[in-house]
């Protein structure tokens, strides 16, 4: 059982995400977008973060940022799906830069993110 | 760009010099050059990890060269320096991003230059996240479901059914994001009953469009995207113009019988697009075809009247406005003069 920080926007795709991982036996807490994941992180750090990369106010790439400056060494995975003209290849590069684990493009399957998690946590 | 080794030589100085000025103004002046060093490091790509080993190294051997200083003093002294350094690393990192955002958005917008293109944008926005929950919640309940049963082969139809969303979607944005393809002898007529019938399905049910096709069977040089995008821009802001209820007409004639056909295309064709919309005050006239110039923020981008001019001036046309905003009859008329191609149409054996 890992304990897994969901930080996503949409509504709906965090419930889908959370029932998946919660039913492969992790424990989770979500945020709707960076802020309150940082928020969320100093109260109880998680062993992994999944986080969306485009999010209203602080996103994604300020999220992996303000982790790094504060040296911290807990596994991101970044997801994206894109939005309008930008693409997602184009988000999860940027944040691949910035040093997380694994990226998965949106949509993607259960086995993707079972095998993402694996190989963060490797 | 610095090389790695120049890098870490460069580093290494700053260091040094900071380690034996302590609380000086010289101190500062290091600082500062740190600061301006994780600036310069983003262009080079390099990643936290990569400023982590820089700056280990650049310990390493500092501490190797003064064999008479601790290790444990010399790496406490130093954590102000690599503060700054992936201080500065991050903002511009950041700001970099911003900056390729920008024009990622700006060089996709200006070269939406297909019919398709505007819609698929339009649509793509928000459509793998709704994919990615059905493909979610299909597979869990797919899981929950008796192996071989046959609700479970339903489920599986539902995935197979969100993989082809997905690769539509891609499809259609790889297409929007092509340069145009190259001009041909097109039928415009035909063009312009193609793309209302692509219209007709995203217009309110009370907007009316008419077409008066006296065009002849003229033909123009052009590729089928540019015929689509000038129609379709030009119809999109019609139908904007007249929220729910309204009438376009569409009429194609030859401009000799257009009063107003500016010198040099009074032999054209001429495509005009009339709405009983509210039409345009005489401010919003002048700024109209400027790029990015829009009273629709946020939705509009402002870009469809300057692509749309784009076009027909590389198709060796022109565009005039026409506009009305007072008064009983509101409304606005955009022309469009195109060049006939007067070329004999190709036989029936040679290639179109
Ligand atoms: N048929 C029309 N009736 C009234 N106003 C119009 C009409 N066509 C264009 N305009 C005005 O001109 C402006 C610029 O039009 P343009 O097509 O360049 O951009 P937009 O429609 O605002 O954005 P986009 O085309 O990207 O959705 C519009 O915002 C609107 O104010
Ligand atoms: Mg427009």
């Amino acid at each position: 059982m890992t304990h897994i920080l969901v930080v996503e926007d949409d509504p709906q795709f965090c419930t889908m995400i959370t029932q998946m991982l919660s039913q492969d036996g992790h424990r989770i807490q979500v945020a709707g977008n960076g802020e309150e994941g940082l928020r969320r992180i100093a109260e109880a750090p998680p062993e992994l973060i999944v986080t969306d990369i485009l999010m209203p106010g602080t996103d994604g790439i300020d999220l992996i940022m303000a982790l790094n400056r504060q040296g911290s060494a807990i596994p991101v995975i970044a997801m994206s799906g894109g939005r309008r003209t930008i693409r997602a290849e184009f988000n999860l590069e940027s944040a691949a830069l910035l040093g997380v684990r694994a990226t998965l493009t949106k949509p993607f399957t259960r086995a993707e993110l079972r095998q993402a998690i694996a190989g963060a946590l490797a | 760009m610095d090389s790695r080794a120049s890098v870490q030589a460069r580093y290494e100085e700053i260091l040094e010099r900071f380690l034996f000025a302590p609380g000086t103004p010289e101190a500062e002046l290091e600082l500062a050059a740190a600061f301006e060093l994780g600036r310069s490091l983003v262009c080079g790509k390099a990643s936290p990890d990569d400023i982590v080993a820089l700056h280990q190294e650049a310990v390493g051997h500092i501490a190797r060269r003064h064999p008479t200083l601790l290790l444990g003093q010399i790496a406490g002294r130093l954590d102000q320096p690599l503060l700054e350094l992936t201080m500065a690393h991050g903002m511009a990192f950041r700001e970099q991003l911003d900056h390729r955002i920008q024009e990622l958005v700006r060089r996709e917008q200006a070269s939406k230059l297909e019919a398709l293109g505007t819609l698929s944008a339009g649509i793509a926005h928000d459509f793998n996240n709704i994919v990615g929950c059905i493909l979610g919640f299909a597979e869990m309940a797919g899981d929950d479901l008796p192996a071989g049963s046959r609700g479970q082969g339903h489920v599986e139809q539902i995935v197979q059914a969100c993989f082809r969303a997905r690769d539509l979607v891609a499809r259609m944005l790889t297409y929007a994001r092509q340069t145009p393809e190259k001009t041909r002898r097109l039928n415009v007529a035909e063009q312009v009953r193609e793309i209302l019938a692509i219209l007709a399905a995203s217009l309110a049910p009370k907007l009316r469009v008419e077409f008066s096709d006296e065009s002849g069977q003229a033909c123009i040089q052009a590729s089928p995207g540019q015929i689509h995008q000038v129609v379709m821009n030009l119809c999109l802001n019609a139908a904007d113009a007249m929220l729910h209820e309204g009438l376009i007409q569409i009429r194609l004639q030859p401009a000799a019988r257009c009063a107003d056909a500016p010198p040099g295309h009074r032999d054209d064709l001429c495509l005009q697009i009339t709405d009983s919309g509210p039409g345009m005050s005489p401010a919003v006239q002048a700024r109209a075809f400027e790029p990015f110039f829009t009273t629709k923020a946020p939705h509009g981008s402002g870009l469809g009247l300057s692509v749309t001019q784009g076009i027909v001036h590389q198709l060796g046309g022109e565009i005039t406005l026409n506009s009305r905003s007072e008064g009983p009859e509101t409304g606005t008329t955009f022309r469009i003069y195109l060049p006939i191609d007067h070329s004999a149409p190709p036989g029936p054996g040679e290639a179109p």
